[in-house]
């Protein structure tokens, strides 16, 4: 009977034990998804300099694919300033009547921040949880598209702006909110535009957009329209379906044949009526910036065997001397021929472009001055002075030509360059 | 009347998509169909103009890919002539009023030929074929005239694999190289099979046969294209294999393998060993 009794104990105690040790296990598992959610750790603390983000948040899954060699922030003497370390989906200059603002959403969450630039803070603006944001635009009044997926694979398109504090019912047409509201962060009211628009761009001033959805023929058809939905019409219809289409800040929509190394493009400003008029065309591997309200165009070519970058201020292409793309590139606003571009310190392979936007491969790049009056090119900052090594992605430039803020392709970190002279 | 005109398109490169482009001046004669004796013969100046010629193809790529859809074997290629066909008044010759001739690899294609018809879709070529399409575009009143050809070549969708993370997505920003270290101990990754001749990377056409470490991982029905590496109780090194095959090209099996470390852990009791040096590594299906 004892040994009954004392087998019966040992195989509770073993029992126990199993028991234990797999709860253990299973607690670890609960422990890293709620890490990875965020949950556990601190309140990030927000408005104070060289913080202001939900890194902290981040789960070492989510960090494990960021660079290693880009996430050393520059001094604060520093032209160079690293706004956001976690990955941000888009960002946009907003005006105040004071002052001016980088906004910006997170891509792992959604939350809207603002940062000054000079001053170097930031503050938290939403608090409505969106994960997987892959891309965001914002207008000058702070009013943003985010892009997404939904669970079905489709692309999702959300308008929407900072509620304040004091709104009570959702509505996408009331005041925006251009600093941190006196009620803390607030939620984000909008809706969606139709489902798996291809691509689109944002005028930031009238905030009209335009943008590509499949059509019929297996192309696409272009759609412009207000921000409220108004004045809505197809502008464009094409059996090809690659297009980037750019809208620039006095109107003006350009389409241009998504890039391909050595393989023609074409570039095309869109009239009114929907009317193409050449803007460029049959050159390989075409990345196009113009420059609003002027015959100003920069583009770059990749022609298979290397980049080159061109500007034309009238009818005559000038050749400068860098080698990148135009996607890095902005123009000086104002009335002057000035540009800033960044440009890979080494060579590049012959399908850069395929590779670059595949995240094949990433570069590091120098910012240079470009003057079309001259054809002059003059480096303005390097990066490596700072002991950072920067893949320039979605550059944009102030309205006072004073800050330039950009992604860092590598690891979708957020970055501002003070380049005023 | 007589239809004499022809250009000569050139191919530049073997590359993809040279165009030609010829601005010319033929002077012609007109002759009336009679030809007999009180026919009228009028000098008739047919001008060679501009027609670009635009070109993608139906083929995958994921979503807010910035680069174009090239063609692979199976694939549509679409293609877009634009004239500028102006008459003496600068006005433009509308397309409706333009004879286009589509041809591939010097056939003429009938069912896409003819007025107004300035945009077409062809089949690829075969896998590492090359094909070869040429479009003539004429004036209804036979003023004007232009042509383009191109040269396509079909390579074999390259198999590209990224983190897919709960938060972020999949993160199409950063791709995974040949030999990845990543500090996470569990992660999931998704294959793109870039340029492939489906509409989606899980189309039911493509079959996905992962592999870690030799031994064969069954994909999942819902996400074929993804894989959940964990490495809890392993040195945490996987070498991935991935095989894609599409059910309708037996041709086309694009391969690629990656070797990832992952942050090994060894839980005592998990593995039943707690000896990080097992390999009890384990690939699952999202």
């Amino acid at each position: 009977m004892r040994i009954i009794i004392g087998l019966i104990v040992v195989v509770i105690c073993g029992a126990l034990a199993g028991w234990y040790f797999y709860l253990h296990s299973q607690e670890q598992t609960t422990q890293a998804t709620s890490a990875a959610q965020g949950l556990g750790a601190s309140t990030p603390t927000f408005g104070v300099p060289t913080t202001g983000s939900t890194q902290a948040n981040q789960a070492l899954a989510t960090r494990s694919l960021q660079s290693n060699n880009a996430t050393s922030a520059a001094s604060s003497t520093s032209a160079l300033w690293e706004i956001d370390q976690a990955p941000v989906a888009g960002m946009g200059f907003v005006d105040t009547d004071t002052n001016e603002y980088v906004y910006y959403i997170e891509r792992a969450n959604g939350y809207v921040f603002s940062a000054h630039p000079s001053a170097r803070t930031i503050v938290r603006l939403t608090d409505t949880l969106t994960p997987k944001i892959y891309e965001a635009q914002f207008a000058q009044d702070g009013s943003f598209i985010e892009r997404s997926l939904a669970s079905d694979g489709s692309i999702t398109t959300f308008l929407g702006r900072v509620a304040s504090s004091t709104e009570s019912t959702a509505s996408s047409t009331g005041p925006i909110t251009a600093t941190a509201d006196a009620g803390g962060p607030q939620r984000v009211v909008g809706g969606n535009l139709v489902p798996n628009i291809r691509s689109l761009a944002l005028d930031r001033v009238s905030r009209a957009i335009f943008y590509l959805v499949p059509n019929a023929i297996g192309g696409v058809d272009g759609i412009s329209m207000q921000w409220d939905g108004s004045k809505k019409k197809t502008l464009f219809s094409s059996p090809i379906g690659s297009w980037n289409p750019l809208l620039l800040d006095d109107g003006t929509i350009v389409l241009v044949e998504s890039p391909a190394d050595g393989v023609l493009g074409y570039a095309f400003s869109v009239g009114s009526t929907g009317s193409l008029t050449p803007l460029l065309t049959g050159i390989p591997g075409l990345t196009v910036l113009p420059k609003a309200a002027s015959s100003l165009v920069l583009y770059g070519s990749s022609t298979g065997t290397g980049l080159t970058l061109t500007g034309r201020a009238t009818t005559t292409p000038i050749s400068l001397s860098l080698q990148t793309i135009a996607d890095k590139c902005v123009w000086l606003p104002g009335g002057s021929e000035v540009a800033y571009c960044a440009v890979p310190n080494s060579s590049v392979s012959g399908n850069y472009l395929d590779d670059w936007y595949k995240g094949l491969t990433h570069t590091s790049d120098d910012w240079w001055q470009v003057d079309l009056s001259t054809g002059a090119t003059k480096l303005i900052y390097s990066p490596s002075a700072d002991n950072v090594s920067i893949d320039v992605e979605d550059p944009i430039i102030d309205p006072s030509g004073n800050y330039i803020t950009f992604k860092n392709a590598t690891d979708q970190s957020l970055w501002s360059l003070h380049v005023a002279q | 009347m007589r239809n004499p005109i022809r250009l000569f398109g050139i191919t530049l490169a073997a590359t993809l998509l040279p165009l030609v482009v010829v601005y010319a001046q033929i002077d012609l004669s007109a002759t009336s169909l009679g030809g007999g004796a009180g026919d009228v013969t009028a000098p008739v100046t047919s001008i060679a103009s501009r027609l670009d010629l635009l070109m993608d193809a139906d083929s995958y790529v994921p979503p807010f890919y910035h680069g174009r859809a090239l063609p692979s074997a199976g694939s549509l290629i679409k293609l877009q002539a634009i004239p500028y066909f102006k008459r003496s008044n600068g006005s433009l010759i509308p397309i409706s009023d333009i004879v286009f001739t589509w041809k591939q690899d010097d056939r003429v294609i009938g069912n896409n030929s003819g007025l107004g018809r300035s945009s077409v879709a062809l089949p690829a070529a075969i896998l590492y074929g090359t094909t070869n399409i040429e479009v003539d575009a004429q004036s209804s009143d036979n003023t004007r005239f232009g042509s383009a050809t191109i040269s396509i070549p079909s390579a074999e969708p390259p198999l590209i694999l990224y983190g897919d993370d709960p938060l972020l997505g999949v993160t199409y920003y950063r791709a995974l190289g040949n030999t990845t270290n990543l500090p996470a101990t569990q992660m999931t990754f998704a294959a793109v099979p870039y340029f492939a001749a489906v509409g989606s990377a899980s189309d039911p056409r493509l079959t996905y046969a992962w592999t870690v470490n030799g031994s064969p991982i069954a994909s999942d029905a819902n996400d074929p294209d993804e894989i959940t590496l964990n490495a809890k109780g392993s040195n945490g090194q996987a070498a991935v294999g991935l095989t894609v095959t599409q059910s309708d090209d037996v041709f086309l099996s694009p391969n690629s393998s990656w070797t990832i470390h992952l942050a090994g852990s060894t839980v005592p009791g998990f593995t039943g060993s707690g000896s990080g040096a097992k390999n009890p590594f384990t690939g699952q299906s999202q």
